[in-house]
């Protein structure tokens, strides 16, 4: 890939990583709708962080590793 | 108003200069790793940065006497944010003692703003989070941006540069929402940044060290928090969250050069990333990237976050 538009690709994919993030904390927000306003909301924030997090590294991460010319030894998790 | 932010960028290019010749002879220096050459640069600038917020919010209280304790407080925070990080300069803090400390700071500013109690939110609405606002959501707030701006760091001129745009955008909102003390606030410390980035950008002449980042993280914050604007802060920390989400990944979040290794110098310039997820080494695994053209795109991506700052809060007011 050209070297622009594969750093052009991590600007798109960490959008992509918030938009998914957002569409998951609203479907839980319109789930937990019998809840008071504030648990409804913390609720719905650690959501948030949460497939923020995961999309972080399953989306974000994955797709840099598949970019990568040389995705040996690439692996996120180190023992 | 604008003698004070003129003398806050005057002063902070002035004290960024003469600390970096000061500082290399009382050796508070370290190695630039990412140049082949691994020139020996001084430290510690953001102390600049920090008697340069210092001295214009002082001759900005003394010529405008309607400031607000608000005000006061979240330049308090700020600076004694600030401080924190001369000591993490100067002693290495554990993390956990750093982020005890900063949520210490956040105390007057979390007094000042013990009416406060709900936050806006696209698509859920305005949520009240009554008096775990001031309890709460302002030390969590403070530290967490603090300490994630911190993270994102290490290449010349990407910390400050990210400031520069980050704390910009939020003096923009503020004046634009009608927040006196937010956009003053930003005003001080955009041009306390801007004033020190001429020295700090590629090739750096002086790092801003851990005084620098965790002041501009606690700015953004703080600035978002007097100015209700706690949305356009947390999207414009979204690069520093993403590494922040990646870097928890791997065996030791806060401490992974220990364990892995710093990014190394290829012959012909280019970075070769350390074995551990993270932003800078996204960009660096999937093109040849040079040390400046990597800064140059992570603040495009901070650009790209500014405008979406700029634009989820002008829809909402």
């Amino acid at each position: 890939m050209n070297p622009s538009a594969a750093r052009a690709s991590l600007l798109a994919l960490s959008f992509v990583v918030l938009l998914v993030s957002g569409l998951v904390t609203t479907v839980v927000w319109r789930f937990l709708a019998p809840l008071d306003p504030l648990p409804r909301a913390m609720l719905s924030l650690l959501t948030f962080v949460a497939a923020y997090y995961a999309g972080a590294n399953l989306i974000f991460w994955k797709a840099v590793i598949r970019i990568s010319p040389s995705s040996s030894s690439s692996h996120p998790r180190q023992n | 108003m604008l003698l004070a932010v003129g003398v806050t960028g005057v002063a902070s290019y002035d004290l960024a200069s003469f600390f970096s010749r000061k500082f290399v002879a009382l050796g508070i220096t370290g190695v630039d790793i990412h140049k082949l050459e691994r020139p020996t640069i001084p430290e510690m600038g953001g102390l600049s940065i920090l008697l340069a917020v210092s001295l214009g919010s002082t001759i900005l209280m003394a010529l405008d006497g309607d400031r607000s304790f608000l005000f006061l407080t979240a330049v308090s925070t700020v600076s004694l944010t600030g401080l924190i990080g001369v000591l993490d300069d100067k002693f290495e803090l554990r993390q956990r003692d750093k982020t005890v400390l900063i949520a210490a700071a956040s105390a007057l500013l979390s007094l000042s703003l013990a009416g406060r109690g709900s936050i806006w939110f696209p698509v859920i609405g305005t949520v009240p989070f009554g008096i775990l606002y001031p309890l709460l959501v302002v030390p969590i707030a403070i530290t967490t941006s603090a300490n994630m701006s911190n993270m994102l760091a290490g290449f010349n001129g990407l910390e400050v540069g990210i400031a520069a745009i980050g704390v910009g955008v939020m003096t923009f909102l503020s004046a634009v929402t009608g927040s006196t003390d937010g956009a003053l606030l930003g005003a001080i410390l955009l041009f306390a940044y801007l004033g020190f980035l001429v020295l700090n950008w590629y090739p750096a002449k002086i790092f801003p060290g851990d005084t620098g980042t965790l002041m501009f993280g606690a700015g953004i914050a703080a600035i978002g928090l007097i100015s209700h604007l706690e949305i356009a802060a947390i999207v414009l920390l979204m690069p520093a969250a993403l590494d922040f989400a990646l870097k928890l990944m791997s065996k030791k979040p806060f401490g992974q050069r220990k364990v892995y290794g710093n990014t190394k110098v290829n012959p012909d310039g280019t970075l070769a990333p350390a074995n551990y997820p993270a932003l800078v080494h996204a960009f660096m695994r999937v093109a040849p990237t040079k040390e400046r053209t990597l800064v140059v795109w992570i603040l495009v991506m901070e650009g790209l976050y500014a405008i979406l700052a700029v634009a989820v809060t002008l829809v909402h007011i």
